[in-house]
């Protein structure tokens, strides 16, 4: 059974790219356009890896996180944001992300750290 | 009589009692210190004793206005006074000096045996003086209850009590701290209280006594002898007297205790300068009509109760109590002050060096000596008043005491102003002095009590001797004794050598005022001393809790840390020696000192250089600290444009960093894009076109940014200039709708425009007012409602604008909002949200291009609940820039 990722992100191009990637890679994948989808998604797709954008029209990433981490079995989360503070990324941390990538990012390099981050126990 | 006159005596002591008590808790508080000048000035009235009272009428009867001059002295004499009470004040708290002991024994090389001489001549000189006072109390007290007291039995003496409630008094009040140069605000309180009332006891009866007495049948023969009242009298007298009265005003105890050492603040002494004369003349009104009152009232009367006498007479026994009152208080506080000073002086130089230094602790010994000293002094004073019998009157007992005391003025006034006076020429001058003081003013009366007749008819008995110089005995004796001494000073002086202990010790008085008091004063130590030492050495002599204080102080003022450097240095020794001298004397305090510290002697030249260096270090700091007040006002106002510039440089990278985030969102899907397409050849086509198109999309995003980000630029720092042409800003709007009408189409909105026929043409840049409409139409079309969505541009003329409104359907603008939306990136409010779309940037540039044009731009939100963007341009018929 193929792992599922749930990308979450307002800006529609980053979206409609990293769908194509991953589809391609042999994932399953959901997309939400801001942290109200992203909740509902969670609850019902219960992803295996989240990757999360921070600044969103409604709930932000930070929100978000907090909530997937509460849950049981809680997916790995991904910061993916162009937010490029180290208070920004010790923020996402503290909210329990497993790990915080800046935007831009290379296609290559997040398919990587999904790879290590899905299979390690 | 006898039983009132007890019972309000009691009462008035106990008065004293309270009034003490009462000044100790309040006076030394802020709330009196406006007042210590003239509660300085009365309590330097302590000048005035019993003497006045009494003596001066008896005088005035007997000998006419010669009584004035005692008065006169002192007020002539305070041009001198002035200068050199400043300078004692400063030396006081600098060496630690607490009485004129002290003073010569310190400036003489802090010599143990002048001190001792000095205490024992001043109360040799004083102690009949006391005495005096006792006998004006018991005197006038038999005289008012008409029973001869004194010799019925010594039990039934008042004197004896008042005595006593003397010793209490001057113990409770007087021996409060062991630094015996600390003002006590009990003390100088109560004698301030006693000055005053005796004034207003004095004026009252004065003035009762004279009102009745003008009625009086015998007014007339008064008067005649008041016109015939001799003002002959010998110039020799006069002058005597006057010089006699000046240096008594100085250098009697209990004046140099309240005008030195009970003196708290320098500014003290100039308001005394005409407080005090006018006391003098006050309380010198009514003693001339007294004496005349006197002669013809009870002529019977020993002169010098013609106080008691005359208001018994004329107003009863009310009045002469209150007369009695008068004296009691002018009495007391002389016996309490002169005490005090003489029982610190005995106790310093005669107790404490052989009964208390080698105590551990000693602080509780050296006040239980002080006030030993002084119950002694009392009760001899009072032994002297009951067995030896007083024959002088009171004028000469009083005017013997202070020719003694006149006889350390060559030794004080030198010490003070001649760097060369030496210490054996005060030692040989003062007992010199005494010794002729003694010889013409004590031996006549020891001689007629012990009926040493052959004495007294020799030549060389004083009277003759003063007899053949054609003066009075005490003319002869004031002006022999003051000038051998005086002489035999200059003399000696000039002979000898002096230590350099001494020398360095005359400079530092001779120039006392170039220095600073107290911790910084300059330090003629070298060499150190181990700081446990020296400080068991301070907790010996003034308690732990006091030294801690001390030291503690010293050390912040110094900056000193004790922990880390545990040695004393010589400015630490100073200080230390001052606070021991405060306590044990000087010249104890030396000898202590020398326990603990190596000393190395220092020349003359060095001490020069230090005092040198240490009156220019004075002057350095007035420097200091008037530049380091400029500097700090510098500083602040550096601060202040340093907050301003990190407020500034805040809002810099708050842009910055959100001009990042903004550029880095359209990068990222580029570069993903991109990334895609080159990874994957075999991407279906439909795919690579869709990716290819938001690739551009994006790139055009980006360049809307920069160019935006370059705008505002601009027009913030100013480089923006408006090009103004004549504009119809309802053309604009037209124009700016017929742009976006296929895109309104596209998305199924109603847009329209509504423009005022009589808008008139202004002067504005075309360019642009148009990027404005645009940019407010443009966010109404992406925010009016999604289903049926309305658009609205109308324009209207105004008195002397043109106003443009934009309106829409959509949500509307929270009312927090309204006024930030024209912020940049107004969503930096909340860094995490954010809005729909845009550059963030676009109604920040509106703002600044209205702006620019002097216009405003703002929110409404109209009753049907739709957000309409406004803004107003000024109505121009010519151009504003071309005027």
């Amino acid at each position: 059974m193929s792992s599922k990722i749930l990308i979450v992100d307002d800006e529609i191009n980053i979206l409609m790219s990293l769908e194509y990637l991953f589809k391609r890679k042999g994932y399953e994948v959901f997309i939400a356009r801001n942290g109200t989808e992203a909740k509902a998604l969670v609850d019902s797709s219960s992803p295996d890896l989240v990757l999360l954008d921070i600044m969103m029209p409604d709930v932000d990433g930070y929100e978000v996180c907090q909530y997937i981490k509460a849950k049981e079995n809680a997916p790995k989360v991904i910061f993916l944001s162009a937010k490029s503070k180290k208070s920004d990324e010790e923020k996402g941390y503290e909210v329990g992300a497993d790990l915080y990538l800046h935007k831009p990012f290379s296609n290559k390099e997040i398919v990587q750290k999904i790879k290590e981050l899905i299979t390690s126990p | 009589m006898f039983y009132t006159l007890v019972i309000i005596g009691i009462l008035y002591l106990l008065l004293i009692f309270l009034a003490g008590w009462f000044f100790e808790r309040k006076l030394s508080g802020s709330t009196f210190r406006p007042w210590m000048p003239y509660v300085y000035a009365l309590a330097l009235a302590v000048y005035c004793t019993a003497w006045t009272f009494y003596g001066s009428i008896g005088r005035a009867a007997n000998s006419g206005l010669s009584f004035i001059l005692i008065y006169l002295g002192p007020t002539l004499a305070l041009f001198l006074w002035y200068p050199v009470s400043k300078k004692l004040f400063r030396l006081k708290n600098s060496q630690g000096i607490s009485s004129l002991a002290d003073f010569l024994a310190a400036r003489y090389g802090k010599s143990q045996a002048l001190g001792a001489l000095v205490a024992m001549l001043s109360l040799l000189g004083i102690l009949p003086y006391i005495s005096l006072q006792i006998k004006a109390i018991s005197e006038s007290f038999s005289f008012l209850a008409q029973a001869d007291i004194k010799s019925s039995s010594s039990t039934a003496d008042p004197a004896l009590y008042v005595s006593l409630l003397m010793i209490v008094f001057t113990i409770a009040f007087g021996t409060r701290y062991v630094q015996g140069n600390r003002p006590k605000a009990g003390l100088i309180g109560t004698i301030a209280f006693e000055s005053l009332f005796k004034l207003i006891a004095f004026v009252v009866v004065g003035i009762i006594a004279i009102k009745s007495f003008v009625k009086h049948p015998q007014f007339d023969q008064a008067w005649l002898n008041f016109q015939s009242l001799s003002l002959d009298a010998e110039g020799t007298e006069w002058m005597s007297t006057l010089l006699i009265s000046a240096f008594a005003f100085m250098l009697l105890p209990r004046q140099f205790q309240m005008g030195i050492v009970e003196n708290n603040s320098e500014r003290n002494i100039a308001k005394a300068l005409w407080l005090f004369p006018l006391y003098l003349l006050i309380i010198n009104l009514f003693i001339l009509p007294f004496a005349f009152m006197g002669q013809v009232l009870s002529p019977e009367v020993n002169s010098d109760f013609y106080l008691l006498s005359v208001s018994k007479i004329l107003s009863g026994d009310a009045l002469a109590t209150l007369a009695f009152l008068g004296g009691l208080s002018a009495s007391t506080s002389m016996i309490i002050v002169s005490t005090l000073a003489l029982g610190n002086m005995i106790s310093t130089y005669l107790l404490v060096p052989y009964f208390a230094v080698k105590n551990k602790p000693a602080t509780k010994r050296i006040i239980n000596l002080r006030r030993l000293a002084i119950a002694l002094i009392i009760i001899l004073a009072y032994l002297y008043y009951h067995f030896i019998a007083l024959s002088n009157s009171l004028v000469s007992i009083g005017l013997i005491s202070f020719v003694a005391m006149s006889q350390f003025a060559p030794a004080f006034l030198g010490g003070l102003y001649w760097r060369d006076a030496k210490r054996p020429a005060a030692y040989w001058s003062i007992t010199l002095g005494f010794i002729i003081w003694f010889y013409f003013l004590v031996m006549p009366n020891l001689a007629q009590i012990s009926e040493l007749n052959y004495w007294l008819n020799s030549p060389f008995s004083a009277a003759n001797i003063a007899a053949r110089m054609g003066l009075s005995t005490f003319s002869a004796a004031s002006f022999l004794s003051l000038g051998f001494n005086a002489i035999l000073f200059v003399f000696l002086s000039l002979r000898l050598n002096s230590s350099i202990e001494e020398q360095n010790q005359a400079l530092l008085f001779v120039a006392a005022d170039k220095f600073g008091t107290k911790e910084n004063s300059p330090s003629l130590y070298r060499g150190t001393a181990p700081f446990p030492n020296m400080k068991a050495l301070l907790v010996n002599f003034l308690g732990s809790h006091r030294t801690e204080e001390v030291l503690e102080r010293y050390a912040r003022l110094n900056n000193i840390n004790w922990l880390s450097s545990p040695l004393a240095d010589g400015r630490m020794i100073t200080y230390a020696e001052r606070l021991l001298s405060e306590t044990i004397g000087p010249a104890s305090a030396k000898i202590m000192i020398a326990s603990v510290v190596q000393k190395e002697e220092l020349s003359q030249r060095e001490v020069l250089d230090i005092l040198e260096e240490s009156k220019k270090v004075l002057l350095l700091n007035k420097e200091l600290s008037k530049r380091s007040d400029q500097l700090k006002k510098a500083t602040e106002k550096l601060q202040e444009a340093n907050d301003k510039l990190l407020e500034f440089a805040d809002l810099k990278d708050e842009f910055l960093y959100t001009v990042t985030h903004e550029l880095r969102t359209p990068l990222t899907a580029i570069r993903s894009q991109a990334e895609l397409l080159q990874d994957d050849p075999e991407m279906p086509e439909a795919d690579r076109q869709m990716f290819l198109d938001n690739i551009v999309a994006d790139c055009d995003r980006l360049t809307r940014l920069i160019s935006n980000v370059l705008d505002l630029e601009k027009f913030e720092s100013g480089n923006q200039k408006l090009s103004l042409t004549k504009v119809q800003v309802g053309d604009l709007i037209r124009n700016a709708v017929a742009n976006y009408q296929a895109m309104a189409l596209k998305q199924g909105i109603d847009l329209a425009c509504d423009i005022d026929d009589s808008l008139k043409g202004t002067y504005a840049d075309a360019d642009r007012i148009a990027q404005v409409i645009t940019n407010l139409l443009g966010n109404a079309l992406k925010f009016a409602a999604a289903d049926g969505g309305v658009v609205r541009a109308s324009a209207i003329q105004l008195e002397d604008s043109v106003k443009v409104s934009i309106l829409d359907n959509g949500n509307g603008i929270p009312a927090a909002d309204q006024e930030i939306i024209f912020d940049k990136f107004y969503q930096v409010r909340d860094q995490t949200r954010r809005k729909p779309s845009g550059s963030g940037l676009g109604l920040a540039i509106c703002k600044n291009i209205v702006q620019m044009h002097r216009g405003k731009i703002w929110v409404e939100s109209t009753a049907k609940g739709e957000t309409c963007l406004c803004f107003t341009l000024p109505q121009y018929t010519k151009n504003p820039l071309k005027s």
